[in-house]
């Protein structure tokens, strides 16, 4: 799921410095998971700031809403009275959310309460790593479930640099070297050899996001 | 000028914090005037938000009576309370407010003299920090 | 005073049924006395032993060092009373594969060494899976050193006769107990024991210890007695040295009787036969135990941690209880009170027929779980699970709340539940309350 955690406060109560109103908008999905937009974390944000601006001499009221999602319109849809009796909507979604509200509601400011940082997995019970970085062209079936355009720092496609060093990275000590743990990965599997073939440079401005936006378009499913 | 009479709001778990706040009141040990008990199931059950909505709704000081690490009934609920209250001193760090005024202490449940002391000492050091400027 | 849960109603939680019917894990003689005392109160009690045959750790005993009876012969009674009784069922070379399920409707899956398997359904479970026992870190003394264990039975096969060691007659015997069983008092009881069994016999005995652990019932006594006889007490502070000599194990220590270290003489102590003790640790299979079970295990790698709060039988499950030496090594007559206070705990909870949650307990709304598992990670007690449909997470509410069917959210068992809140507190959805 996406991952993301709380932008630096002093950014957030600077932001909202103009505003004696807001709504604070949580979700109710992927950032509620990650301990960073839930109702529990947008309360927690709202009572901080409250306290802040109070104690700054410039009290603000915060109106809290938490749909179960923020990406798609007809949850937006709720908040429509809501953000009608406020200045501002600060949005700890992640950063499809606060698109969302900002395209439902053209005419109010909506700002990010956190910096979306990636798409990972839940490691352990309040760790989450970085699992995959949408490259649009997925090599998972090379790298032994493994993938390296995410976790190895250089994203290297064929074999670890001359930096993985006893299976950690050199650019970050404590981060596990991604390619140690394909070929250790594919070593047990008994694939190997499936690493002797080469995996060609990325096309990144076809495939990716270096050619601007991507979008997917289901003729099918249109209505 | 009156002296200021900070207001504590103390969470007490049930196990160790309430019963010695009961020994307190039975022994009639001096109390801080500005005191209100909150009685929890265990120190588990405190939300980080329950401490940042005390001070928020006027307290000056927090303070959080739990048992003694590895003596929890529930087995971890003091454990998870010391992470939460690790995360709101963080919060409270940057809203501009004093660690000081949240706080944990580890009570037994004959432990009604302690518990006085401590909430007196409580008293002296808001008193020192003056009024919480955030509520 | 349950409050209204969602959708305006009242939902106090209903009471469930238990059937007399229990789960012993362990056929030592802790289980075996648990389940012939349930046994006698009219339940269905199964043991499950991981061995071939009943018994356990209690095999290497043959005195009690408080009466007069054979141990083995005891033991042996006690077996085939229970591999008479009609509502004991014993499956040996069984181990507990899966455990679902919660107070009173557990499911318990038994996978017997022949590849036979038994699911159960039992009210309660219990565990008295033991420890293991292996004699202290070898030392230098040759042949000459044995364990406790092995003195035990050195003694067993000569009652008649005198002590006799590769056939070399026995005359002094030292024990030496090290300092590695730090509140684990089955070393002394054994040694104080053995040492006045010798001395009957006519053997000079000698009792070198760092510590002596008389805290059992009548233990004093009996080390008053140990020395009334003339059984030789050493405490120390370094280590003795061993050193064999031609036929013999010379014990050297320092004479603690004299107070100023520097004047201390070096007693030698010559010997036939050095015992040394022995340590105790978990059953090998206890992790996966714990694991299967969703039991907490303790620092040493029993089964749960001392906890003032807690009644030592206790786990933290509700319906799952622990007596003996999986817990904490202890001495026979001590594994036995345990045993004795599963069974008043067990008859307590089961005679009623029927448990009602009398705590608070937490409930969770399914419309705003968001299916994260906080809950089911740090719930202490295990009682919490995800509603599934077909054994698949599902993300999304059924459209009639409360009708009955499965929601595709966390869901607490209101029987399994303690009522601490550490779910309600940590729920990121604020999905949980706690009801008083």
């Amino acid at each position: 799921m996406i991952k993301a955690e709380q932008k630096p406060f002093e950014e957030i109560l600077e932001y909202l410095a103009p505003y004696g109103k807001i709504l604070l908008s949580g979700c109710g999905a992927c950032v509620t998971v990650c301990n960073a937009g839930g109702e529990k974390d947008g309360a927690l944000l709202a009572s901080a700031l409250r306290m802040a601006r109070r104690k700054m001499g410039k009290p603000i009221e915060i109106l809290e809403s938490t749909p179960a999602r923020q990406c798609e319109p007809e949850f937006a849809q709720e908040l429509t009275d809501t953000i009608g009796k406020v200045e501002a909507v600060l949005s700890v979604s992640c950063g499809v959310g606060v698109q969302t509200l900002a395209r439902y509601f053209p005419a109010t400011q909506i700002f990010p309460g956190v910096n979306t940082t990636f798409m990972g997995e839940t490691v352990a019970h309040g760790v989450w790593e970085e699992r995959c970085q949408a490259c649009g062209n997925c090599i998972l079936e090379k790298t032994a479930g493994i993938c390296p355009i995410a976790r190895c720092a250089k994203q290297l496609l064929n074999g670890p640099c001359g930096g993985s060093s006893k299976g950690k990275c050199e650019i970050k000590r404590e981060t596990d070297c991604a390619w140690q743990l394909i070929y250790d990965r594919s070593k047990s599997l008994g694939q190997l050899h499936r690493l002797s073939a080469i995996i060609p440079a990325k096309q990144w401005g076809v495939e990716s996001r270096d050619s601007g936006p991507r979008s997917i378009v289901r003729e099918d499913l249109k209505v | 000028m009156s002296i200021f009479d900070p207001k504590i709001v103390a969470f007490c778990c049930e196990q160790s914090g309430v019963p010695a706040a009961e020994m307190a009141k039975t022994l009639k040990l001096k109390m801080p005037d500005n005191l209100e008990l909150v009685p929890v199931p265990c120190s588990g059950r405190i939300e980080t938000l329950y401490l940042l909505k005390a001070l928020e709704s006027g307290a000056d000081g927090v303070v959080v009576f739990a048992c003694y690490e590895e003596n929890c009934r529930y087995l971890q609920g003091n454990i998870r309370l010391k992470g939460r209250v690790g995360y709101a001193k963080q919060i409270m760090a940057k809203i501009g407010l004093e660690s000081e005024r949240l706080e944990i202490f580890h009570v037994a449940t004959n432990s009604g003299v302690k518990f006085t002391e401590i909430l007196m000492q409580k008293v002296d050091q808001l008193r020192q920090l003056g009024p919480n400027p955030a509520k | 005073m349950y409050q209204t849960v969602y959708g305006g109603k009242y939902a106090a939680p209903a009471p469930i049924n238990l059937k007399p019917e229990v789960l012993i894990i362990g056929g030592g003689v802790v289980g075996i006395t648990i389940a012939r005392e349930l046994a006698r109160e009219g339940m269905q009690v199964v043991i499950a032993e991981n061995g071939e045959s009943l018994g356990g750790g209690i095999r290497h005993l043959h005195f009690f060092y408080d009466r007069h009876t054979d141990v083995q012969q005891w033991l042996d009674d006690m077996i085939a009373d229970v591999e008479s009784t009609g509502n004991i069922i014993v499956h040996k070379g069984a181990q507990l594969k899966r455990l679902d399920g919660h107070l009173g409707c557990f499911q318990a899956l038994i996978r017997t060494r022949d590849g036979g398997e038994t699911v159960l359904s039992p009210s309660v479970l219990v565990l008295a899976t033991g420890c293991i026992t292996r004699p202290s870190a070898a030392m230098n003394g040759g042949d000459r050193v044995i364990g406790l264990s092995e003195m035990e039975k050195l003694l067993a096969g000569s009652r008649d006769v005198s002590l006799a060691w590769k056939g070399q007659p026995v005359k002094t015997v030292t024990y030496l107990l090290d300092r590695t069983n730090d509140d684990i008092k089955i070393d002394t009881v054994n040694a104080v024991k053995q040492s006045l069994i010798l001395q009957e016999k006519g053997c000079r005995v000698a009792v070198v210890a760092g510590d002596l652990k008389v805290s059992a019932s009548g233990m004093e006594r009996l080390y008053r007695r140990a020395r009334e006889k003339g059984v030789l007490f050493f405490k120390y502070d370094e280590p003795p040295v061993l050193s064999p000599t031609d036929d013999r194990v010379s014990v050297e220590l320092q004479d603690m009787t004299i107070l100023r270290k520097e004047e201390r003489d070096t007693v030698s102590l010559l010997s036939d036969l050095v015992v040394t003790g022995e340590t105790f640790t978990a059953d090998p299979t206890a992790e996966e135990l714990c694991r299967v079970i969703k039991l907490r295990p303790g620092t040493s790698g029993m089964l749960m941690d001392d906890n003032p709060q807690f009644q030592r039988v206790l786990s933290n499950r509700r319906g799952i209880f622990l007596a003996g030496a999986c817990r904490f090594p202890q001495i026979v007559t001590e594994s036995l009170s345990e045993a004795h206070a599963v069974v008043q705990e067990v008859k307590a909870l089961l005679h009623p027929g029927a448990y009602t949650p009398a705590n608070p307990v937490a409930e969770v709304d399914p419309r705003k779980c968001a299916v994260c598992y906080t809950c089911v990670r740090l719930c202490p007690h295990a009682a919490i699970g995800m509603e599934k449909h077909g054994e698949r997470n599902v993300y999304a509410a059924p459209a009639v709340e409360n009708d009955g069917t499965l929601w595709g959210a966390a869901r607490i068992e209101p029987v399994a539940c303690f009522g601490c809140g550490i779910c309600a507190a940590e729920c990121p959805a604020r999905a949980i309350t706690l009801y008083q």
